[in-house]
Formats: C-alpha cells, structure tokens, sequence
C-alpha cells in the first residue's frame, strides 16, 4: 500500500533524484533542507530505519527520500 | 490574507538572568533582507513581524528605533503589510516581568509611540498569546516571574491583557481606524474519565480567560471567584467589562498539535494530541464571542517522510475552509513561521540550539516543500473570497495607499467613530 500524501496535489517529488547508496551508520537527511538530521539503523529494501539525531525518535523512511550529509552545512 | 511570521519571541529564563531571543537564534537580525525577499518569493503580502522590545523600548519614553526603522521602512517599500506584535512572551529588563503592575501603563505608552512613528501600520496584535504567556509565566514556572501559583497566574492576567486593551486604546489615538487582529491559543481539554470531567471543564472555562477580558464578555461564576479569591478586585474585572473594544478586533486563533489535552481525576494534563481539531474549537470560540476570525499561527515539524508539515497545511486549510463554509466569517491564514525556529521542543526552557524544522524556509533561507505548497495554495486560492461576499471585506490599507484621499477619509470617519465610543454614544 502506498501511503497518499497531500505533495500529490501541489506536484512536490521528495525523492533525492540520483544514486546514492545508504547504509547503516550514515546520518542522512531525508530531504534537501538543512534539518532534521538521521542515523540509519537499519535498511531493507527500499525502507530505512532511521532514528532522529536530536530527539532519539525511531521512524521508518522511504530509502530514495535519504540523502547522505557528507558534511556539517551550519547555517551561520 | 495569508499570512507568514518571523518568530520574535523573547522570554527570560533562570530566573531572568538569560534572556531568550528567537531573532537572534534564527538569524533574522543578520537576514532580515534575505527574509523579506523570501516573503516576495512566496507570493505573501501579510506578515506577523515585531520589533525585539527589549532592544527597543529602553526606558519610559526612551526607545532605540534603529532597527524598527531600517526594517518596517523596507517593509513600507515593499508594500508588505505587517500585523505587529508588539510584545511577544517577555518585557524589556527594566520592566522586569509580568507581576509589575506598572506594565500596562508603560506598554501603552510605548504601542502609541510605535503608531505614531508608523503611521501606515494598521494592524496590531499588541500582546501575542495572552493565555500562553500567562500561563508559561506564571503558572507553570518556565518563563520570566516563573511563577507557580493561582495568585501569580491571575496577576499576570490581569497586568497582560489589561495591556493589550490600554495598548489598543492608545494606538487607536494614533491610527483610529488600526485593527487588532489577536493571537491567542485555541484549547480543548478532554475528559479522561467521568472523575475527570469537573477538573476538565474547569480547564475548559480557563481557557477563555484572557479573551473574555479582553472582549469585556462576562466571565462564568467559577472564573469569577476563582478571580477574585486570587488577586483580581471587583475594580480590576469591571475595567474590562467598560473598556471593550472588541469591534475594532478580529479573533485570530492559533492552533496546533498540542493544542488539546487530556485532564485525569487529579486534573493533571497530558497531551492528546488532535482530537477535534481546528473547526470544531473555532467554531466554540467564535459562538462565545462573535468576531471575524482569523486562523494567525500553525506549523509541524518535517519528519522522516519529508511530507508531514505538507500534510498537516492542508489539513489546517481544510478545516480553515470547513470553518468558512459553515457561515464563520474567516478572513485569514498563517503557517508560522517564515524560518525554522530554535529550542521550541522544549518551549524556550533551555538553550540547547536544537533546530526546529518547522519553517516555509530553513536557516539557511532554502525553501522547504511546506513552502512551495504554501505558495501554490496561496496562488491557487487567493482570488476566492474569504468571506463570501464583497461586501464582508477587512477595510485594510496597503502602506503605499496610506496617505491617499480615500483612505485619509477612512481614517477620518473612524476617528469620528471613536470620539464618539469614548463619548459612549455607540457600541
């Protein structure tokens, strides 16, 4: 079952658009904005187990939506 | 109007010996520019927007308008209509709190001297979330007196909604036909459990403390005594009831997740998280009190599924809408904030620079996917009438048309009106 999101009706793609391959231990960011920030846990096929770096929350994600943090982007 | 804000809330904590600046957190001292530009970008022309009052209003009748000056002239240029906040969760040092009963006549003062030295500004929220600051001050010990007690609760209602109405009135002498658009929380408490229901509704007629003194609508006999058995005299309560200005008022509300509440037996109360949901508590405010209402705050974090504040905007619109649709004049919406904010996960008690990812932008001015459904929600809708009708319109003067012969004869005409209050010649 595909979960309905309302990014349907205003066109939005969440997906990070290129390769990238994710694994557990990577932080990652599950869209392109700054925060919030995510440790993989776990992934299995296309979902990721990933847990909020800042409050410890444990959340199931889409693995195409993930994207690595390479490094630290502050916002000065 | 649809709406955004920049986030200027400034409480003290540890016994007032930090000062919390959510301007400062965000950046918006340093990207007020870039910050404004945003707002272009979304397409949005109303903007919830106050000057820091503790780096402004430095001593009775001493101000340092630098900043307000160099921002709310760019906002003049742009044509961008600001709904001004003048106090926002905390008073300058000096001031010292909110169980100074000097306060209201200091910040009336203050919100005439801000009306005359902007005199294109129409709108106002003098005190923002009356019921919230009273409460996190003084009842539940978190910001500025850290008060505990019924006594400093009903101190800091009395001294911050006697504020706003004197606040009110004196902007009024500058502007007379300003608009106060309040921003208050909208709650509900729930029943646990049929020994909790006393507890509840208590709770429940609490709630409407602050907009009821505000409006000058006679509270219940149990808020009464519980008034005047904690501080509030028989004089206090009937400056309220003899001070309305309610038509000159729009009953923004605020709303979110947290919002609604759980009460037990011993009426301890624990978040429940959407229950009703907007609609239905607007439409309880609204039958108490009648007003235009204005939905003046929402947002949710982003989460992992990057599409939850996206959802959560459409649900408020939804029921923005439902509201609207069953006759409640509703003239606007606001996702809050323009950016995301810092600390509010654990309400400004601590200062542990932990971002929030609330925002239409995030801290580095990015938009967010809230934000690009914010600007075609705004696109798509902006044409259809909030109220229904053209002839229910908020008689609202854009900053470029504020001097123009036919809104100096607004201007005009309210004045007259407002002699004529004062006189006691109309309601």
């Amino acid at each position: 079952m595909v979960q309905i999101s309302y990014s349907d009706v205003f066109s939005i793609d969440h997906d990070r658009g290129y390769h990238e391959e994710i694994k557990p231990g990577d932080v990652v960011r599950t869209g392109p904005n700054l925060f919030p920030h995510f440790l993989v846990v776990a992934v299995s096929d296309d979902k990721a187990w990933v847990q909020n770096t800042q409050n410890g929350a444990d959340s199931i994600a889409q693995l195409s939506r993930c994207r690595k943090i390479i490094h630290e982007v502050v916002a000065d | 109007m649809f709406a955004t804000g920049i986030e200027n809330s400034v409480p003290t904590i540890n016994g007032g010996r930090t000062r919390v600046d959510e301007m400062e957190s965000c950046g918006h001292y340093r990207h007020w520019r870039k910050d404004f530009d945003c707002l272009d970008q979304l397409g949005i022309r109303f903007l919830r927007y106050g000057p820091p009052i503790h780096k402004t209003f430095l001593g009775p009748q001493k101000y340092d308008w630098e900043f307000a000056d160099l921002t709310f002239n760019e906002l003049l240029r742009r044509d961008v209509i600001p709904i001004v906040d003048l106090c926002h969760f905390g008073v300058p040092d000096w001031i010292g709190n909110f169980q100074n009963p000097d306060f209201p006549d200091l910040f009336a003062v203050y919100a005439k001297a801000f009306a005359q030295r902007f005199p294109w500004v129409q709108l106002y929220t003098p005190v923002n979330e009356m019921f919230i600051c009273a409460t996190f001050s003084a009842r539940y010990g978190w910001w500025n007196e850290q008060g505990t007690t019924d006594r400093t609760f009903v101190t800091a209602l009395n001294n911050i909604v006697r504020a706003n109405v004197k606040a009110m009135e004196a902007i009024l002498e500058a502007r007379p036909d300003a608009i106060f658009i309040q921003s208050e929380s909208s709650e509900y408490f729930h029943a646990e459990n049929p020994a909790a229901i006393k507890p509840a509704e208590v709770y429940n007629s609490m709630r409407f403390l602050t907009l009821d003194l505000n409006y000058g609508h006679r509270v219940g006999s149990e808020m009464y005594e519980y008034l005047l058995d904690n501080g509030m005299s028989y004089e206090d309560y009937h400056f309220f009831l003899g001070n309305s200005l309610r038509h000159h008022c729009i009953l923004g509300n605020d709303y979110y997740w947290t919002n609604e509440h759980r009460v037990a037996a011993d009426g301890s109360t624990r978040a429940s998280g959407e229950i009703f949901g907007y609609s239905e508590i607007t439409r309880q405010y609204y039958n108490r009190y009648r007003l235009p209402v204005m939905h003046t705050e929402t947002n949710l974090v982003e989460g992992p599924n990057g599409d939850e504040a996206v959802n959560w905007l459409w649900k408020q619109w939804a029921n923005v809408l439902r509201v609207r649709n069953d006759g409640v004049p509703t003239v606007g919406f606001t996702w809050y904030s323009l950016t995301d904010q810092v600390d509010w996960d654990t309400a400004l008690r601590e200062q542990n620079g932990r971002i929030n990812p609330l925002g239409l932008f995030d801290l580095n001015r990015e938009i967010r996917a809230v934000g690009r459904c914010y600007q075609q929600l705004i696109s798509d809708w902006a044409t259809v009438l909030p109220t229904q009708s053209v002839c229910l319109t908020v008689p609202i003067v854009p900053p470029s048309q504020h001097g123009a012969p036919r809104f100096r004869a607004q201007n005009a005409d309210a004045k007259v009106r407002r002699e004529a209050e004062k006189a006691g010649q109309s309601d």
